[in-house]
């Protein structure tokens, strides 16, 4: 709330100084016959129309969006009014019919303190209306596109909520797709995301606690989570890390994520994140906590674990065989795409004996006119992929495919026939691309790790690549994600919930919440759900 | 408390069993000691419960001092004369780990990469061993979990690969020279058993003090059952000629053919040998800086990391003018006396001690 | 501290990037070797024979696809060393796939040269071992019309001189079981150049050709392929193959039996000093092929042909066994099954194993089976059963 009060503040000394003659003077008998507490307290709205208008002007001077219209209440008895709004996030036409009609042409007798009650009550055509005695939450209403009414001798505002908002429709997330599952997609704006969950889990115990974060952008963060499954402790250090952060911007889930991990140099991530709804829910339903950030589709989840790399939500909606069959698929293609490369020189310069006979003659026949050493060649190799790949996504759709035509040409023919590079150089390379996109939340861990094994084998062989391994995974062994250590439930390991991690066993087996994420409520589903045929059908079988 | 981690029963006994089973797995040293090596395997059988009998003081200490590692409790059964035994025991652990740091370069020299320099083998692992031990006991525990399958199904695949090529009539005759010298060897094998000074610089971080005793069971019956396929499958492939070879678990992985497809898997063992070494080597290296902090009574014992390592790796050179040396030292009875005397014979006394003062909980 | 850590690790990696990458070998910097043939020369040298394949040429390349290197030296280490004097590549002997030892060098014995081919990490205990009639060398710059590469050609022909059964096949690893024991002595397949005239140009085509007996570890001579197939039977070597025996219904004419499941047990005894092996072989087979045209189908002629087929293999068995007492080589580890059996005794028999092997007692206990009889029941033009 300080920093609310910082920024309410700022415009202040500007506008003293330019109301300087009359405002003291209205303002004093006022204050002293009325409400003494409106000298300490200077955030507090003014009984005078006039000086609540000059206020206003003067915190928003220089900015022609917002609008102050002044009006009459009442088709008798005139009670000086005026709005104020942001044109542009406020729809001007609900503005007009449920706001300024209804008060103009308002019959009953406002003469009396009691006008704003009265106008609450049975003025105003609206679901959405608040009041507030303080300028600072005047403001921020104003800036978050609510319609704000002040009224002549009242020290209370009407905030009105009638906002416009560009919102983009519900569609699939490009970074997501499916064969199978729901095609929907969070958006930008954040109260369609919360009705998003809501409407998977119809539940009190999910909570949305919000927040605004961020000096400058008043970032609205939300923090899901359903009580009683996931652990308090938990959600409570979501929230104190959330609320540390004092920033000037919050401008996508990614500021909150570099802010509330819990190793800053880490390579792996410990926040997950995701445009899916449904994934969403099936992690809060694990125990998870998830936050929400407005102005961004990505929403995060904590903690985050390693395992949840290779867990997709189509796994759980298809069948367990294939699910599991896919599930080690991307086990070998993370492999892969982070050792082939590696291995590869690994075994070319150090330790030819292990490749069969056959391959080892095919692969040197390749190599014999080659001006580089393995290493530089896969190196070389994995930069020009890499230079490919973010020319991919940068570039504009059209230049794009031209892009791909040429680093093919590149890659695959040319730097063959021309003996800079071996064949199977390439083929290892097109391989480890592949292989990258299978576990997307850890393509860039696989890049980058690629680059130190390569260096690693070609300095000392296996030796190098095992020695690299090993300590990356003791570094990746003591890594926590908000307390959970993040290579569980493989280490520390967690035998009963290893069910959902090689394998994905049937839902009816997944009785059980992950053990490392959820509280005292563990039981997920009745024992006895493995479904059998029909008692009179038993006997034939 | 120098230590704040707590590690399950299952990591522990992990743990210790890949740090056992590491050096026997290449240098095979029981086989090349008994008079007939085709009793190998009833050898490393009985160590199971020759050991449970020998270890028994470890695990009454670990009863009557629930919550001090070895290194503490030696000072509170003896005080000043504990601690210099305590200091003496790390020397020996010292030695220990130059010695077996010594044997992992120079079998990667040996077969692998002949002319790289064995420090550069030694020092490289020791830092990873470092940082490892830095991280403290959860994460080289985990480490283990994570590892020790892994190592465990290796050997077992081996194993089963190897199945079509076994003669098991080369295991005849059983007990050629009667069970004497099988009964000896098998202390000698159990005096290479120093884990057990690294169990009793351990119970106190379990998480239920409870599987104390499960610890104190399994880690030798896994080690000894996993010793037993391995000599078998050694003997069934070579004969008593496995004697003649240097690492001769090496040599068999590279008997390994089936249908010129699996073929050349010693990759396998050399994986085995460096996930194995580096985690036999980050255990052993926490124990001795976490007995130097709590020997001087330091409240953090990290910085003792890099000064420890500096001196082994130092001395593992030093201990190894050759392989030929190193090896022919470990054969001699000076030092299956000197081993004897830290790993069995010292906890012993420290017993009796305890039970002479009435020190520590009584034992129900 | 972590700093620190990750600081000397990096220096370590970049001191063996400066200091060139001890045990870096690119690819095309290795000769790949093949076969390795040893001979000895008048003066006692080794002279090393290695035959290095030349990838490019074997992909694709219209050469030849190897090249032998021949190099002298005081040891083999000595002479592979030597090698590299001609050799702009240095020789890589992992996958070597063929040790092929000179006949006269042989003679000198094996042990001595054997000795680094198990020391060395590069070289693997699965290469075949042959020995060569007349030089090694010769063997190495044999040809064949299957293969580009010899060497894989003698190894395949390691591999199906399996189906025929009269030859044995031994590894390196092989050898040392038996050279490892006191008693016994190992039998080596032959090597042998066939010259052949095709349209003008000479050719010399590697054959496999009798097998060479030792003594221990020295060459005393050479088993024919009966006799062979002998030794393989007690070995339990044989198993599949053909065993020809003459028709019973027309007696000029041939039959062949395929041998398709064995088993060989030998159970020693030591009965009043006298010691003596049981040898018992059962074996299945199928009727392969008949050259006369009569029924053999009929349980009696299979019963007739079981007996010749157990005569037939007790013949080879005889043979062969008589003969390896004859020489005084244990080719069939007599002794390692009287050392399982009698422990005891085994001291006193091993002192004495030269001169009692010749003098053991050998039972054969042959049990023959016919079991299929191919897809033909009865040959055309055939006499009409009774």
């Amino acid at each position: 709330m300080r920093k609310l009060l910082d920024k309410v503040r700022q415009p202040r000394p500007l506008m003293s100084n330019t109301s300087h003659s009359d405002s003291p003077s209205m303002r004093k008998p006022r204050s002293d016959s009325d409400n003494p507490v409106s000298h300490d307290e200077p955030d507090s709205l003014d009984l005078s129309l006039k000086e609540n208008l000059q206020r206003i002007r003067a915190i928003f001077a220089e900015s022609n969006d917002v609008v102050t219209r002044e009006f009459k209440i009442g088709a008798k008895d005139h009670l000086d009014a005026f709005i104020v709004f942001i044109s542009g996030l406020v729809n001007e036409t609900s503005v007009n019919s449920s706001l300024i009609y209804p008060l103009m042409t308002m019959e009953r007798n406002l003469d009396d303190q009691s006008a704003i009650v009265l106008i609450r009550e049975s003025g105003l055509s609206l679901t959405n209306v608040k009041t507030s005695h303080s300028f600072e939450d005047v403001v921020n209403a104003i800036l978050s596109g609510d319609t704000v009414l002040f009224i002549d001798n009242s020290k209370i505002a009407l905030i009105a909520s009638l906002k416009k908002s560009e919102k983009r429709s519900v569609t699939e997330p490009v970074t997501e797709s499916v064969v199978r599952g729901p095609r929907e997609g969070f958006v930008e704006d954040i109260g369609t995301n919360i009705s998003l969950l809501r409407r998977k889990i119809k539940n009190p115990a999910l909570k949305f606690s919000s927040m605004n974060i961020g000096k400058q952008t008043q970032t609205q963060v939300c923090v899901a989570y359903i009580k009683g499954i996931a652990k308090d402790e938990v959600v409570e250090e979501v929230k104190l890390r959330l609320n540390r952060i004092d920033t000037d911007a919050i401008l996508e889930s990614g500021y909150i994520e570099a802010y509330i991990e819990d190793d800053p140099f880490n390579l792996f991530p410990t926040v997950g994140n995701t445009e899916k709804p449904d994934i969403v829910s099936a992690k809060l339903l694990e125990g998870r906590v998830a936050i929400l950030v407005d102005g961004t589709p990505f929403v995060l989840t904590v903690p985050y674990l390693f395992i949840e790399a290779f867990q997709n939500s189509e796994d759980y909606y298809t069948r367990p065989y294939y699910a599991t069959f896919i599930r080690w698929l991307r086990w070998l293609a993370f492999f892969l795409a982070t050792f082939a490369p590696a291995l590869y020189v690994a075994i070319t310069t150090y330790h030819q004996e292990f490749l069969p006979p056959a391959l080892l003659i095919s692969i040197a026949a390749t190599q014999e006119g080659t001006p580089f050493p393995m290493m530089v060649e896969a190196l070389l190799m994995q930069i020009l992929f890499e230079i490919l790949r973010e020319a991919g996504v940068r570039l504009p759709k059209p230049v794009g495919s031209a892009v791909s035509i040429v680093g093919a040409l590149v890659i695959g023919d040319a730097a063959i026939s021309a003996g800079l590079v071996g064949a199977p150089m390439v083929v290892i390379t097109a391989l480890t691309a592949i292989s990258s996109f299978l576990v997307p939340s850890l393509t860039d861990v696989g890049a980058l790790s690629r680059f130190f094994l390569i260096f690693a084998a070609g300095v000392s062989g296996l030796y190098g690549i095992v020695l690299v391994f090993i300590s990356a995974l003791t570094h990746q062994v003591s890594l926590r994600s908000l307390g959970a250590p993040y290579m569980s439930p493989m280490a520390p390991s967690t035998l009963s919930d290893l069910k959902d991690v090689f394998i994905r066993a049937p839902l009816w087996f997944l009785r059980t919440r992950p053990r490392v994420l959820g509280g005292n409520n563990q039981q997920r589903q009745k024992s006895n759900l493995k479904p059998t045929p029909p008692d009179d059908q038993k006997g034939t079988k | 408390m120098l230590e704040a981690g707590r590690i399950t029963s299952r990591q522990l006994i992990l743990l210790l069993v890949s740090s056992r089973i590491l050096i026997g797995l290449t240098y095979s040293p029981a086989l090349k000691q008994v008079s007939s090596p085709q009793d190998t395997w009833l050898i490393l059988l009985l160590t199971f419960p020759l050991h449970v009998i020998l270890a028994t003081p470890v695990y009454f200490l670990a009863k009557k001092f629930p919550h001090q590692t070895v290194i503490q409790y030696s000072q509170t059964i003896a005080g000043k004369a504990g601690k210099v035994a305590g200091a003496l025991l790390l020397c020996y652990l010292i030695h220990q780990l130059a010695i077996n740091l010594a044997l992992f370069s120079l079998f990667v020299t040996s077969v692998s990469m002949p002319t790289t320099p064995i420090l550069f083998i030694s020092l490289s692992l020791l830092l990873a061993c470092a940082f490892a031990s830095h991280r403290g006991v959860e994460v080289i525990c985990r480490l283990g979990e994570l590892f020790t399958p892994i190592i465990i199904i290796a050997i077992i695949t081996i194993t089963l690969l190897l199945t079509k090529d076994m003669q098991f009539k080369l295991l005849q005759p059983v007990l050629e020279k009667g069970i004497f010298p099988v009964l000896g060897v098998s202390f000698l094998t159990l005096s290479r058993t120093y884990e057990l000074i690294e169990m009793a610089m351990l119970f106190p971080y379990l998480n239920q003090r409870s599987k104390v005793k499960s610890v104190y069971l399994f880690v030798p019956l896994i080690v000894a059952l996993i010793f037993t396929m391995m000599a078998i499958s050694l003997l069934t492939i070579f004969g008593t000629g496995a004697v003649s070879r240097m690492f001769p678990y090496l040599s068999m992985v590279r008997e390994v053919h089936v249908g010129n497809i699996i073929e050349r898997i010693e990759s396998i063992h050399m994986a085995i040998w460096i996930l194995g070494g580096f985690l036999k080597f980050s255990l052993h290296y926490y124990v001795i800086v976490l007995g130097l902090g709590q020997l001087i009574n330091l409240q953090n014992y990290k910085p003792l990391i890099l000064p420890t390592g500096a001196i082994l790796a130092s001395l593992s050179v030093l201990v190894a003018p050759s392989l030929v040396e190193l090896l022919a030292f470990q054969a001699t009875s000076a030092n299956f006396i000197y081993n004897t005397l830290f790993i069995y014979v010292f906890p012993l006394l420290l017993l009796l001690l305890a039970i002479i003062q009435k020190k520590g909980v009584r034992s129900p | 501290m972590k700093k620190y850590l990750l600081f000397s690790l990096c220096f370590l990696l970049l001191a063996n990037l400066l200091t060139g990458c001890w045990d870096k070998r690119e690819l095309n910097t290795l000769a790949i070797v093949q076969a390795i043939g040893i001979d000895l020369t008048e003066d006692g040298l080794v002279s090393l024979s290695v035959q290095i394949l030349k990838p490019s040429e074997l992909k694709g390349g219209g050469g030849k696809a190897v090249w032998v290197v021949t190099s002298t030296g005081e040891t083999i280490f000595d002479a592979i060393r030597n090698a590299s004097l001609q050799t702009d590549r240095r020789l890589f002997h992992p996958h070597n796939k063929v040790i092929v030892v000179g006949e006269e060098t042989a003679k000198k014995g094996l042990k001595p040269l054997l000795d680094f081919l198990t020391r060395d990490a590069e070289s693997r205990g699965l290469t075949y071992v042959f020995v060569a009639k007349g030089k090694a060398l010769d063997i190495l710059k044999g040809e064949h019309e299957q293969e580009k590469n010899p060497a894989q050609a003698l190894e395949h022909l390691a591999d199906t001189s399996g189906l025929a059964s009269n030859l044995p096949k031994r590894t390196l690893k092989d050898l040392f079981m038996v050279l490892g024991s006191k008693t016994s002595s190992p039998v080596l397949p032959g090597l042998k150049i066939l010259t052949k005239n095709d349209e003008g140009t000479t050719k010399k085509m590697l054959v496999l050709d009798n097998t060479a007996v030792f003594k221990h570890d020295q060459l005393v001579g050479w088993f024919t392929h009966e006799e062979s197939r002998g030794v393989l039977w007690v070995l339990n070597e044989v198993h599949t193959g053909t065993i020809v025996v003459n028709s019973p219904l027309a007696e000029d004419k041939y039959v062949s039996l395929e041998i398709s499941q064995t088993a060989t047990r030998l159970k020693p005894e030591i009965t009043e000093n006298k010691l003596s092996i049981t040898i018992e072989v059962k074996e299945e087979g199928n009727l392969g092929e008949q050259m006369s045209d009569v029924n053999l189908t009929t349980p009696e002629n299979f019963s007739e042909l079981e007996k010749r087929q157990t005569a037939a293999i007790r013949d080879d068995i005889m043979t062969a066994v008589t003969k390896a007492q004859a020489w005084g080589v244990d080719l069939f580890g007599f002794g390692e099954e009287f050392h399982r059996q009698y422990p005891q005794e085994w001291p006193e028999l091993e002192k004495e194993w030269d001169t009692l092997f010749p003098e053991i007692e050998v039972n054969l206990e042959v049990s023959a089976h016919l079991i299929r009889a191919g897809l033909t029941s009865t040959p055309l033009k055939s006499e009409p059963t009774e």
